[in-house]
């Protein structure tokens, strides 16, 4: 009888830990894509094969590299004592922990979905955002000056004396 | 052939995206890195996705050196674990390449 319990026991740790590695992992497809990829850039001539165990390795390498990397963004985030780890505070964490040379490509990647994502936004509402793209572009071109935006804030004191 | 299905967009678009490892599991991965993890930017799991990519890539080359040296054409589990103890920049990793069973070795 105690064999059995330990054993339910077992399958319950295994499938408990399935399910949370389930949450947490990446996806094996694609983590196993990226890693053929590049054996193909590395051996053009000859075809390297990937054990099964070695993907698991990756994966989890990854894992643990995002664990790494937002625990050192966040403490950065809150160093300059702000609530919202941004894209920025990713650059720092990403000098700190010695993948400089990530940076850089990183920087052009998010350029190219910044870039991307205002072509969608103008394209569903496109008014309400030339408005705010032309707003936008007055604050920055009046950036030394700041009274521009004293206007605006003495425009919303006038409505809420009202 | 398995239809591409919900990673499709990876495979339409040539060269993939800035976000091709789902954003939704690495904010999870993220939240879960502390406890004081509470808000993310839209654009922080973007960049993430990204470096994840290249690290992946960054592990395979060492992981592939490792392989040559040894004269193989197939990559094991050693060749990952020793591209980590040979790399600086991984030493974050030692811990998981020793032994899963005592993930807080410290070595002194």
């Amino acid at each position: 009888m105690e064999t059995e319990t330990e054993k339910e026991k077992e399958k319950e740790k295994e499938t408990a830990e399935k399910v949370l590695f389930q949450v947490e992992e990446l996806p094996k497809t694609i983590v196993r894509r990226l890693v053929k990829n590049k054996l193909s850039q590395l051996s053009a001539d000859s075809e390297i094969s990937v054990l099964r165990d070695s993907l698991q390795a990756f994966s989890e390498s990854a894992r643990i590299f995002i664990h790494y990397l937002s625990a050192t963004a966040n403490d950065i985030c809150k160093e300059s004592k702000r609530q919202i780890i941004s894209a920025e505070d990713v650059f720092k964490a990403l000098e700190e922990i010695e993948f400089t040379e990530f940076i850089a490509p990183l920087r052009a990647s998010l350029e190219e979905f910044r870039q991307k994502n205002s072509g969608r936004k103008s394209a569903s509402s496109k008014a309400k955002d030339t408005n705010k793209k032309a707003k936008k572009n007055e604050q920055s071109a009046q950036n030394g000056d700041g009274s521009k935006q004293q206007e605006d804030h003495n425009n919303d004191d006038e409505n809420n004396s009202d | 052939m398995r239809q591409p299905g919900a990673y499709s967009k990876l495979l339409c678009g040539g060269r993939t995206g800035p976000h091709s490892l789902p954003l939704a599991r690495i904010k999870k991965i993220m939240k879960k890195s502390g406890d004081d993890v509470k808000m993310i930017s839209g654009e922080a799991p973007i960049v993430f996705a990204k470096a994840c990519e290249l690290f992946i890539e960054e592990l395979t080359k060492s992981a592939w050196e490792m392989a040559v040296q040894g004269k193989r054409r197939t990559l094991n589990k050693e060749d990952v674990a020793s591209a980590v103890i040979h790399t600086d920049v991984f030493d974050f990793l030692v811990n998981l390449v020793s032994g899963s069973d005592n993930p807080r070795v410290e070595e002194m």
